[in-house]
């Protein structure tokens, strides 16, 4: 503007025209300067952008933070010096601690200050001492062997109230009965109890003499209140060796033994008088030393003489039939020498692991990953227990220490394997790739493979980019070298307006009205693809042998106005033969003859309907920047190229479209980014189901769509959280290759190509 | 009989039908009137679960009849949303259609020191819908695990993938099961999958609509479809299958008379969590919401809404609570 007014007054005086010179020097500079600024602030967001990214998701691949807080003898806690631990727990702030000896005493203590408290004694027989103790996993009762061969079952209560923000506590242990579990009277030296005391209840004990006792009893509820108990000593057949190991499922469906010479067995419980061995496993070389299940009660943790640490599950084999069996999913580190503690997460699928040398290590049982690892300083690991948080573990050793660690483990979920390699989920016939983040309970296995979402985004993108390429490009090319330039005008804007039509809109289009209307037609819009090219070529055809004096009474370039109302006419025609097509061609339905020749299923939201939606926003991109390439090649080449005597076809094919190609590949990278961050669309029509075929009948979920759906119900700085940052990191890295690609493509094909 | 005289009975017929309809469901005498108390305004936020939209609207919008200066903003996007915005105290209710699992109750009391208070605040009966067209009579709980889910933990032997494995024949004998969900902020996803599903986990191939409005839209439209959500949002384009808890036993229909008998096996309490410090008052816009939904009108809404209302003696034991 300023330039101009300049040219206008040619006799302007001298010192006016030299102050005029300076106001445009610095307001050149000025120019500059914020043009720089601008360039730098755009390469400083993105790069903090980056960080950002990076700086949310590194916290996943950190370890579990394991730290010491106590270690002290037992004695010191009150427990007698011939007494021998039992079993300890604590309630789920870490304030109370619970020891149970050998004498039937079960001590608390004050954690933070190492002080004895309340002290119970449970009314054991005369003579007789404790051989062996179980927590129930909620911690809320305790079943203990005696020498004699009997159990006594007692309620723990921690009595926890808050006054302000201080705890109090008072502790209470109650006794609620004893049953003889052998009738031979031996120690019991392994117990699994599941069910509750006076109620149904499974006891299952190894005796002194590697004997296996069973206890079950069934409380029929009548209609008069009070049940009656059927009481059953079920004895169990000959075991192939001695049993070394127990566990029992809470929910009373069924017991796991395992034997020295390393075999699993399982017994059914469906009938508890009577159970039956359903499976028998070599679940290791050595014997079973630990059994134990994980939240969920699914995976049995199995760990032995030598240090083997694997997890078991059942479940149906590869191809999803057959019957149910224990299968070994995880092969996780193991120990150098046998194991001897399991203790199991009450939140995931983490589990603390100890050693026979006084190793601790922690695990996580689905990506296998090990998430702390260390020697102790004391003796040999006697037994573990998690608190009820898994925010801290009590680990007892051979010689009575007590060693408080809390532990830190924010992501235990998370790591390359979760993300990028196939996993076998619980009850899985085999690895996979699955994408499932969350549910509403806490033993739900969170499935976090960015493998699906990836492949969705590339199959939402190539469909889109096979129906928008080809018309974008095409009528770029027609509009600019055959349409009359007025025409073009006016073409133009209409398409770009095309593109600013809200992708929300058009979502609610494809997946609400479109996607059940297409169903029923889709033999009609297949013929479509075929027929309107074949009738836009006919239309060619015969206007060529129209009379000279019809056609040139149109501007250049208008008949394409003529050949709509022709193109809607066999769209129309198309979809109302459909049902004649679909009754000719495949055998009266569709879906049918789809799903009997290609093994394909047909689903209402899918890629067909979404790829022409999302083709329809990335069209206005690709059409907008190919028709600029296009026009934009130098006038001299047309001009030289009708002069030596091609036609304009020849012209826009030969020299034209060459000349344009870089511009044209950016266009397509441009509608290519386009498609791939595309979310609302994709949110809405495709049913985000996280299948992986290249069906185009069938859906898909991609990474934009999981983002914005899942980051609502992510608790901040959560393991799903910052794995939808990694996931919104994969997006920008794929988009930013793309880009960065096409560019440098772009600069090579210029040089090729323009220098002709 | 006049033309003029049939349409007139015909239409007293209709009238009877409907106030007999609405006889069905009442709401226990037993349960008090609410008592308006003085001095309640301002402005409270409820963010939480989309099958309870509706509810907590209607709720707010009868609660504003007593108090016109409150304001209730609700938000409704899936009960996994209500701990987070509990925890930032950017709402002050948090409707849920399940449990808070221990791991969001472990949030919540790093950030306040003690737990969060939940009430029960209506029932509901999980339906399983299927398309008006669809013949089929009923649906056991193991089926419907072997047609949502992968793991089939509910012991059905096959895959259930055509609507001909359930005996439907005709046109329906070769027609692939379309299967409708929810997202997994949902409750009712989280619900679904731990009674129905067993646990289990849901095929890839369900399909995950934003909301229970959007389920029940996808199974109208969809001829062949199957998919889940509360009953509240039942519409004339689907229909609420009937449901048996094991193989061979009775079909029940999600009606308030086999849900309080615990004949349907898909029924649930709806909750309501709020932040409520022990031995300390709570807000009193807070707590006379509350008072609000478990008085004699706000139970009336759960009706109006499509759910049922609760027994005098549980809504008892919930106002306990808020004290």
């Amino acid at each position: 503007m300023y330039i101009e007014t300049e040219e206008l007054v040619p006799q302007a005086p001298v010192r006016q025209k030299k102050s005029r010179d300076r106001i445009r020097k610095a307001v050149d500079h000025l120019a500059t300067g914020v043009v720089t600024t601008g360039g730098l602030l755009v390469i400083a967001s993105i790069i903090g952008l980056f960080v950002l990214f990076v700086f949310v998701i590194a916290p996943l691949w950190r370890d579990a933070k394991v730290t010491a807080i106590a270690q002290m003898p037992g004695i010191q806690l009150g427990i007698a010096p011939d007494a021998r631990l039992l079993a300890i727990d604590c309630d789920e702030y870490q304030q109370i601690g619970l020891l149970l000896t050998t004498d039937g005493v079960v001590q608390f203590y004050d954690i933070p200050t190492a002080q004895p408290k309340e002290r119970f004694r449970l009314p054991l027989p005369a003579g007789a001492t404790l051989t062996n103790a179980q927590l129930s996993p909620n911690g809320q009762s305790l079943a203990a062997g005696m020498c004699t061969g009997a159990i006594v079952f007692a309620e723990l209560n921690y009595h926890h109230t808050l006054d302000g923000s201080q705890r109090a506590y008072s502790p209470a242990v109650t006794m609620v009965e004893s049953l003889q579990l052998d009738s031979l009277g031996q120690p019991l030296e392994h117990l699994a109890v599941a069910g509750s005391p006076n109620a149904n209840l499974i006891a299952v004990a190894i005796t002194a003499d590697r004997r296996l006792v069973l206890y079950t009893r069934t409380v029929e509820t009548s209609l008069f209140g009070a049940g009656e108990a059927l009481v059953s000593q079920p004895v169990v057949a000959q075991l192939a060796a001695s049993p070394t190991a127990l566990a029992i499922e809470q929910s009373l469906g069924s017991f796991y033994v395992g034997l020295e010479n390393g075999a699993l067995l399982k017994y059914d419980l469906q009938e508890p008088s009577s159970p039956r061995l359903v499976e028998n496993v070599q679940a290791a070389n050595a014997a079973i030393t630990t059994l134990g299940f994980l939240i969920g009660e699914r995976s049995l943790v199995v760990g032995d003489a030598q240090g083997g640490v694997n997890v078991w599950f059942e479940s149906f084999d590869e191809n999803g039939l057959g019957p149910r069996q224990l299968r070994k999913a995880h092969t996780l580190a193991g120990h150098r020498t046998a194991v001897r503690a399991f203790a199991p997460s009450q939140r995931n699928r983490t589990f603390l692991t100890g050693s026979e040398d006084g190793e601790i290590i922690l695990h996580f049982a689905t990506n296998q990953r090990v998430l702390y690892r260390s020697k102790l300083p004391g003796a040999s690991v006697r037994f573990i227990e998690l608190a009820p948080k898994a925010d801290g573990a009590l680990v007892v050793d051979a010689q009575q220490q007590i060693l408080h660690l809390s532990i830190d483990n924010p992501h235990p979920e998370a790591n390359w394997r979760a993300f990028f390699g196939k996993i076998w989920y619980e009850g899985y016939g085999k690895p996979d790739y699955v994408w499932q983040s969350s549910s509403g309970t806490d033993d739900f296995e969170a499935k976090l493979s960015l493998i699906p979402l990836i492949f969705g985004t590339l199959k939402g993108t190539f469909y889109a980019l096979l129906f928008a390429l080809p018309i974008g490009v095409l009528s770029a090319l027609y509009v600019s070298q055959f349409m009359h330039p007025k025409l073009r005008g006016m073409v133009k804007p209409t398409m770009e307006i095309m593109a600013a039509l809200p992708s929300v809109v058009l979502g609610f289009i494809a997946g609400l009205w479109l996607a059940p209307r297409v169903q029923p037609v889709v033999p009609g819009i297949l013929m479509m693809l075929v027929a309107i090219p074949l009738v836009a070529l006919l239309f060619g055809w015969l206007w060529q042998k129209m009379p000279k004096q019809w056609t040139q009474r149109l501007t250049s370039g208008a008949e394409i106005f003529l050949l709509v109302p022709v193109i809607v006419l066999a769209g129309w025609m198309c979809i109302s033969a459909s049902a004649t097509i679909e009754h000719v061609l495949f055998g009266g339905d569709f879906r049918q003859w789809l799903l009997d020749t290609f093994r394909l299923s047909y689903d209402q939201r899918n890629a067909f309907v979404v790829g022409l939606v999302m083709g329809f926003a990335v069209v206005p991109i690709i059409f907008t920047i190919s028709e600029d390439a296009l026009s934009s090649v130098p006038a001299s080449l047309t001009a030289a190229s009708l002069a030596l005597g091609a036609t304009r076809w020849q012209t826009a094919v030969h020299v034209i479209l060459p000349s344009a190609s870089p511009g044209i590949f950016s266009a397509a990278m441009v509608g290519f980014g386009r498609a791939v961050g595309e979310t609302m669309i994709v949110l809405m029509a495709t049913g985000n189901t996280p299948v992986m075929d290249w069906n185009i009948f069938n859906g898909f979920r991609t990474l934009s769509a999981t983002i914005a759906v899942e980051i609502p119900e992510a608790p901040v700085a959560g393991t799903l959280y910052r794995t939808l940052f990694l996931a919104a990191l994969l997006l920008f890295i794929m988009t930013f290759i793309v880009n960065t690609a096409a560019e440098v493509i772009r600069q090579r094909m210029r040089l090729k190509y323009q220098r002709q | 009989m006049s033309k003029f005289q049939k349409i007139f009975f015909m239409l007293m017929f209709a009238f009877a039908s409907l106030a007999l309809a609405q006889e069905a469901i009442k709401v226990d005498p037993a349960i008090a009137k609410y008592k308006k108390t003085s001095g309640i305004s301002g402005s409270v936020n409820s963010i939480g679960s989309d099958t309870m939209n509706n509810l907590m609207t209607l709720w707010a919008e009868a609660f504003a009849k007593f108090y016109p200066n409150v304001k209730v903003q609700v938000e409704g996007k899936g009960s996994s949303t209500a701990p987070p915005a509990l925890i930032a105290g950017t709402a002050q209710f948090g409707p849920m259609s399940r449990e808070m699992k221990q791991e969001e109750i472990d949030k919540f009391e790093k950030t306040y020191g003690y737990k969060p208070t939940a009430i029960r605040t209506s029932i509901d009966a999980l339906a399983v819908y299927v398309n008006k067209d669809n013949p089929i009579t009923g649906l056991t709980l193991p089926q419907i695990d072997a047609i949502f889910s992968k793991t089939r933990r509910g012991g059905y032997a096959q895959d259930l993938t055509i609507w001909g494995q359930l005996d439907l024949s005709g046109t329906w004998a070769n027609k692939p099961i379309s299967l409708y969900g929810r997202n997994s902020a949902s409750g009712t996803y989280g619900y679904f999958k731990e009674h129905a599903l067993y646990k289990g986990d849901y095929k890839d191939t369900v399909k995950e609509q934003p909301g229970s409005a959007s389920v029940v839209q996808g199974v109208t439209e969809d001829r062949y479809g199957i998919g889940y959500s509360g009953i509240g949002y039942i519409t004339s384009g689907v229909r609420a299958v009937p449901l048996a808890a094991k193989e061979g036993a009775q079909y029940f229909a999600a009606t308030m008379e086999n849900v309080i008998h615990g004949k349907y096996p898909l029924a649930r309490f709806l909750y309501l969590y709020i932040n409520k410090a022990p031995n300390k008052p709570l807000d009193p816009l807070v707590r006379e919401f509350c008072k609000f939904v478990l008085s004699q009108e706000g139970q009336q809404v759960v009706i109006k809404d499509g759910y049922m209302p609760m027994p005098a003696k549980v809504v008892m034991e919930e106002l306990k609570k808020l004290e």
